[in-house]
């Protein structure tokens, strides 16, 4: 279909729309990019309108569902951490800089800003008879693909996909398709060229092992193993519970305020206002005080088969994004090990009184 | 649409590309379902083209001029209105023999292909489809579907495949075909199950220059073909159904026979004016159900009641005696008579008859009628009714709106009773004589031949018959064969009669159509017998399991044919096209071949042959190349295009001038219409003057008359007479005795009579399986069980049958139902598909995975491991797969049995027992034990009169008689010395020095 330098082109083209389109939003600019792609023409809002296409972009990645690295990876649920500080390495190790004057550098749209800019290299180093200078541009997408963006980019689409906005349900569907077709299609024409897949193939180009490595923090723990705990611990409260709920390298969950809004609604439990913290505290506060525990516990349990159902999907639609999706699905099941826990211990509690 | 072809399109989009002629990404994973584009044009309202069907209803149709770009809202998104921008290619369905025309909605920025419709235009199905028609959409993005060449690695049969270049397939495979040519000119052969094409391979073949043709005819038509070809010369009838007083049908022959499509929609026509409907078929078929008269007959005994009706016609003087006497060879019949050759039954007749002067005057033919009145009187209506096991009255009924027909009676038999019985042919033949009585030959109303209603333009050049005879198809002792032996290939082989070299098996499953398909499996395993097997097909079957290369070629809309068949008393051609190329060419994108354009590296047969002929004979010194060379560039190698360019330019009367009209050339005509009407009308064309020196006396006047040695219709056979058949049941009208003729069928026993070879209108033979709608709506054949037996045996529906033949046996469910006559089980030949390997082979919603075992001596044994199940795939309906009954592969129990004339497999089996089956016994359970088998052929072999011993003139086989590729007269001779075979020993004829006769081998 396309020789590798027009892959190379074509990719860089399409992560910088993307880029675009999660930095600024559905711009009269970036209207008419998006009327060319039938894909996403046919899903844009209708009739335009400018303003409310920029309010519902602010709804979405500004209130609800936040697009950064750290807040899907990072244990401490922190943005500006450590993963944003692994993100940054692998920038320099490419010579890639984001301006991180108005967002982090672990910002959805800088990554593909980055990935952009190693396949405009490519592109240029196919075009230079630079087939050396191709390759290494080859292997650096291929890894930033797998430590960073593919990561984290099945849980963030499963979020996206709950808010109920079409154009960004659909953005967010052909990302991923996108970032998994390019990982194949680099991983193809490695064997095609002899080379070895993964690593080893351009060692001096690999940033130092351990920073940015297969990552995570040595210390933290297995979702499973942080349910165990918390349920062991005497003093787990409803606080902990949900910082582990909103904590997504845990729960496998990304819990929006509208989720939570909605949590609050089928469980007839008032969920108050402010941060998603704040609200989901009061949720499960009130519902256990007001009796509702058990629809609130149902109601997550929902949220989170919802999210495993819709991780299947992803997986189900494209077959290399199955073992991405596999650690999220793992942590859903933490999450519903949990809630059943919380079930089975508030049915105790009652057979007690 | 898969993840690949989504992302392709989108950088496509990137890349400002014009997705226009532009195809679906190709590879493995860009094979999926079609995706449509959106646009922005709007469904303008334009006038449709309305067809005024003659049964009163009125189909729409885009018209004609905006077929290359038609925009209408996309159906499957309703209640969204999403506009889509087609280009329609007119095709031909390959799913039956009828060649219906289809028009393909292409999508001009995808090219994918949204759904076949009709063609309004074609004449034939004049813009109607069955089921199988649109079901082409489902061959071409059916998952299973094999997409680029494979040739074996390991064993025949192990299952391991590796893809190869369409470059390594050609190189090896000419090569060999090479190697054989050189030594011999019987040793490469392309074997046919649907031809779909008139006359482009055959050509292929006779530029090989080797006696290679194989078909399905002798497990088909061949009865059918003998019948009329005694008569007339043609072998198949085209009976006017639209017109007709009184339809005729031996078969189920509205809703599955021959030309399904088309003749329903005439047989309803005829119907709706007025026409009686008489259907003899021992099944209550759909057709049956709808008949004014069933005769639900003994099988076998159709030739009976046939005769009845002529009787009473001829005793009560109510035939066509005018027609008779023109046109029928009484004269010869009566020189017969006089020359003892025919007996009368009636001495006073015949002495008066020998007594006459001959040549005879017209006044007679009134001897002739008495002849006739002497002969058939014994014929009465209670006779037929009781061997029939019908009532009297309606045999009566039939007779009396026959006698009425006024020249209008179209009557069919292609499969049913003649191909059922031994001595079958002779259902066709009496039925005929039906015709020949009522004046209904060629007439309007009545039944035609064939080819007067068919059209096959010459190509331009077409090399010279075959130098050689093969043996292994048309051996010594079937000299009247309607055609090659094809179902006994194994067998012969087995004797150890020949070997193959190279073995073409083109959309033919012969393992899983032929009765004794264990024999096969031995044979196609064997590679010293056949040394090189080359499968080409669309799809998996049993059959390519066992080959070298599977080599995949198109669907209905993916391939070139010229076709035209008889569906009525007019003339056609329909042009089958590869769409998604046609269409590509017409955005103006250059396509070199056919594969470029469709999925995967599926080709077309047309380039397949060229490309391999080439190769075959590339410096021109076998002869082979020059037939290849194109009329228009002298030298170099023919493009398909150039070659239905000249036909269409030089061999179709009347296209170039309506192309011409249109300001078309006459290859773009077709291409734009994809159909010619080349008659309206063609009616009796044997009354037309004959060329001079040609034709046959008529009331004084030189007509062009039939095909056959008298060059009349011929009532008595002085070939049949010549040949060692001088029996009055051979050489006139007369029945024979079947093989499951009541005195054969113990029914007090528990045998019955297995009719196995019905046919379902939605299904296509063995290619169904790839078509998911289709087998939605049948994927399983129970045994269908008069409640009578289902009581005698104590078994009801769904209940678990074990028929044992006379090699083997099967395990069905039964269906009990007063639909069938006492005495006779029944089951659709279309099911009982299996494959060897879970992931590998037939869809996995289509077959049953199987086991199969041989102990080494000759026995088989097939058993499910599990039925039908869904599986994953692109397709999402493969997971909706709700059934897992697919049937019981009962022919692999079928012994073989040969008419000893005819050649055609004689289908009825005599169930030498059925009855509830024995604990441990599980549903699609095969037994057979092919020493059985062998003893089974011999017996039926013994009942031929060979050639060899018989032949009047020392030639194989009477030259009048149709043969595909006839070879050249120098190669009728018989062989001086006949080669070793069945056991027997060769003998040299007397007076030819051995020495001399050792030198001169068979076929060469």
């Amino acid at each position: 279909m396309f020789t590798a330098p027009e892959a190379a082109l074509a990719y860089a083209r399409a992560f910088q729309l993307f880029a675009e389109l999660y930095r600024s939003g559905l711009t009269p600019a970036l209207l008419e990019q998006v009327q060319a792609l039938p894909e996403l023409a046919a899903v844009a809002p209708h009739p335009y309108v400018p303003d409310e296409a920029a309010a519902s972009f602010h709804t979405l990645f500004g209130l609800n569902v936040f697009p950064y690295q750290s807040i899907f990876l990072d244990p401490a649920g922190l943005l500006g951490g450590p993963e944003t500080d692994r993100v940054r390495v692998s920038y320099r190790g490419m010579g890639f800089a984001a301006d991180e004057a108005s967002e982090p550098a672990d910002h959805l749209a800088y990554e593909l800003d980055a990935l952009a800019f190693l396949c405009h290299a490519e592109a240029e180093a196919w075009e230079d008879g630079r087939g050396d200078m191709a390759a290494r541009a080859q292997q650096l997408q291929a890894d930033f693909l797998k430590e960073h963006l593919l990561r984290w980019l099945p849980a963030f689409v499963a979020a996206v996909q709950r808010q109920g906005d079409p154009f960004y349900a659909q953005l967010a569907d052909l990302t991923l398709a996108l970032a998994v077709e390019r990982r194949r299609g680099l991983a193809e024409q490695q064997i095609a060229a002899g080379r070895p897949a993964g690593d080893g193939a351009v060692l001096v180009l690999r940033p130092r092992p351990g920073v940015n490595g297969a990552a995570a923090d040595p210390t933290a723990e297995t979702p499973a193993g942080r349910v165990e705990r918390l349920l062991a611990d005497p003093q787990t409260d409803l606080d902990a519970i949900a910082g582990f709920l909103l904590t997504p390298p845990y729960s496998g969950l990304f819990l929006s305020r509208r989720d939570i809004g909605q949590l609050g609604r089928s469980a007839e439990a008032p969920h108050g206002f402010g941060e998603r913290r704040q609200m989901l505290r009061t949720f499960l506060r009130s519902a256990a005080e007001f009796d509702r525990f058990p629809a609130a516990v149902a109601a997550l349990a929902g949220v989170a088969d919802d999210t495993a159902a819709a991780l299947r999907r992803l997986a189900a639609d494209n077959a290399e994004a199955a073992e991405l999706v596999e650690p999220w699905l793992e942590r859903l099941a933490a999450t519903r090990r949990l809630l059943a826990a919380l079930a089975e211990a508030q049915g105790d509690a009652r057979t007690r009184s | 649409m898969s993840n690949q072809s989504r992302i392709n399109r989108l950088l496509s989009g990137l890349l400002g590309r014009n997705p226009d002629a532009r195809p679906a990404p190709k590879g493995e994973s860009g094979f999926g379902l079609p995706h449509f584009a959106p646009t922005d044009l709007q469904p303008e309202p334009v006038p449709m083209t309305v067809v005024h069907h003659p049964d009163g209803r009125m189909s729409q149709y885009p018209p004609v001029e905006k077929w290359d770009d038609w925009v209408e809202w996309d159906g499957k998104l309703w209640p969204q209105r999403v506009a889509r921008r087609y280009m329609l290619i007119p095709t031909v369905c390959f799913n039956c023999e009828s060649a219906c025309g289809l028009l393909a909605y292409v999508d001009r920025e995808t090219l994918e292909v949204k759904k076949f419709e009709g063609n309004p235009v074609h004449p034939g199905s004049r813009g109607r489809n069955c089921a199988k028609g649109p079901a082409t959409h489902n061959q071409t993005y059916d998952p299973e579907r094999i997409l680029y060449p494979l040739k074996r690695v390991g064993k025949r049969g192990e299952g391991k495949w590796k893809r190869v270049t369409w470059e390594e397939a050609l190189n090896d495979i000419a090569a060999q075909m090479r190697e054989s040519r050189l030594k011999r000119r019987d040793g490469i052969v392309y074997h046919v199950g649907r031809p779909g094409e008139d006359g482009y391979t055959n050509r292929c073949i006779l530029a090989w220059g080797v006696d290679g043709h194989n078909s399905h005819t002798n497990i088909c038509s061949s009865s059918a073909r003998l019948g009329y070809a005694l008569w007339s010369g043609f072998d198949r009838p085209s009976p006017d159904h639209a017109n007709a007083r009184v339809i005729l049908l031996i078969s189920s022959h509205l809703e599955t026979g021959h030309y399904f499509n088309p003749h329903a929609q005439r047989i309803i026509e005829g119907k709706m004016a007025g026409a009686k409907l008489i259907t003899i078929d021992p099944r209550l078929s759909n057709t049956a159900s709808m008949s004014d008269l069933w005769l639900p007959t003994w099988p076998g005994s159709e030739t009976t009641v046939l005769l009845a009706i002529a009787n009473y016609l001829i005793q009560t003087g109510r035939y066509d005696q005018r027609f008779v006497r023109r046109w029928v060879n009484w004269r010869e019949t009566l020189a017969a008579v006089r020359d003892g050759k025919l007996d009368l039954g009636d001495p006073a007749l015949q002495a008066e008859i020998a007594a006459l002067s001959f040549p005879l005057s017209d006044d007679d033919f009134s001897y002739f009628d008495r002849a006739l009145r002497a002969l058939y009187r014994d014929f009465t209506f209670e006779r037929a009714a009781e061997e029939a096991q019908v009532p009297v009255e309606r045999i009566r009924q039939a007779a009396e709106w026959i006698a009425d027909c006024d020249g209008k009676l179209a009557a069919h038999v292609w499969r049913a009773a003649t191909i059922g019985n031994l001595g079958g042919w002779q259902v066709a033949r009496a039925l005929f004589f039906l015709n020949v009585l009522t004046g209904s030959v060629g007439t309007r109303g009545g039944t035609s031949g064939n080819e007067w209603n068919k059209f096959v333009p010459k190509p331009f050049a077409t090399p010279p018959g075959p130098e050689a005879w093969n043996e292994l198809h048309f051996p010594i002792e079937y000299p009247f064969a309607h055609f090659e032996m094809s179902f006994l290939l194994p067998h012969l082989l087995e004797e150890g009669r020949g070997t193959l070299d190279v073995y073409f098996t083109r959309v033919y499953n012969p393992m899983w159509i032929n009765p004794d398909g264990f024999m096969w499996l031995k044979a196609l395993r064997d590679e010293s017998k056949i040394k090189l097997h080359v499968a080409l097909t669309p799809t998996w079957s049993e059959s390519a399991w066992f080959a070298d290369y599977v080599l995949p070629m198109g669907h209905g809309g993916e391939r070139h044919d010229l076709m035209s068949q008889e569906t009525h008393a007019g003339q056609w051609i329909a042009f089958r096209q590869p769409v998604r190329r046609v269409a590509m060419e017409k955005l103006g994108r250059k396509v070199r071949y056919t594969f470029e354009a469709n999925p995967g590296e599926v080709w077309e047969e047309n380039e397949f042959w060229i490309e391999l002929s080439a190769r075959m004979d590339p410096d021109g010194s076998l002869g082979v190349r020059k037939w290849f060379e194109s009329p228009y560039r002298p030298g170099e190698i023919i493009t398909v295009e150039e070659y239905y360019r000249w036909i269409f330019e030089n061999s179709v009367p009347g296209l170039p001038e309506a192309a011409a009209a249109e300001g078309l050339t006459p290859l773009q005509y077709m291409r734009k219409y994809g159909v010619f009407e080349v008659k309206r009308e063609n009616y009796t064309p044997y009354e037309q003057p004959a060329p001079a020196g040609k034709g046959v006396e008529v009331d004084g006047e030189r007509k062009v008359g039939f095909e056959t040695p008298s060059g009349k219709l011929e009532f008595f056979s002085e070939t049949l007479y010549q040949w060692g058949w001088p029996e009055r049941e051979y050489t006139i009208p007369w029945p024979l005795k079947s093989h499951v003729h009541p005195d054969h069928i113990d029914r007090q026993k528990g045998e019955m009579v297995l009719l196995p070879n019905f046919r379902l209108p939605t299904l296509i033979h063995t290619r169904s399986a790839n078509a998911k709608w289709l087998y939605e709506i049948s994927h399983k054949n129970p045994i269908w069980m008069h409640p009578s037996d289902a009581e005698r045996i104590g078994v009801k529906t769904g209940d678990l049958v074990r028929v044992t033949t006379e090699i083997g046996y099967f395990v069905d469910t039964v269906w009990v139902t007063e639909g069938i006559k006492p005495g006779i089980i029944a089951m659709s030949h279309h099911l009982g598909r299996w494959r060897l390997q879970e992931d590998l082979g037939i869809g996995p919603g289509m077959s049953a995975l199987a086991r199969l075992e041989e102990d080494g001596e000759g026995r088989f044994k097939l058993n499910y491991i599990h039925g039908a199940r869904p599986w994953k795939s692109f397709d999402p309906d493969t997971e909706r797969i709700w059934w897992e009954d697919v049937g019981v592969h009962q022919n692999l129990t079928h012994a073989v049995h040969p008419d000893p004339l005819s050649g055609g497999h004689c289908w009825l089996q005599k169930a030498v027992n059925v009855r509830k089956a024995e604990p441990g016994d599980r549903h699609g359970d095969v037994w057979v034990d092919t020493n059985r088998s062998m003893q089974v052929y011999r017996e039926w072999l013994a009942l031929t009169r060979p050639a060899d011993k018989y032949s009047p003139d020392g030639t194989r086989r009477p030259l009048w008689l149709k043969r595909p590729l006839k070879p050249q007269k120098a190669y009728y001779k018989l062989p001086e010395v006949l080669v070793s075979r069945n056991g027997r020993n060769g003998h040299a004829p007397e007076g030819v020095p051995a020495e001399q006769a050792a030198l001169v081998k068979a076929g060469q």
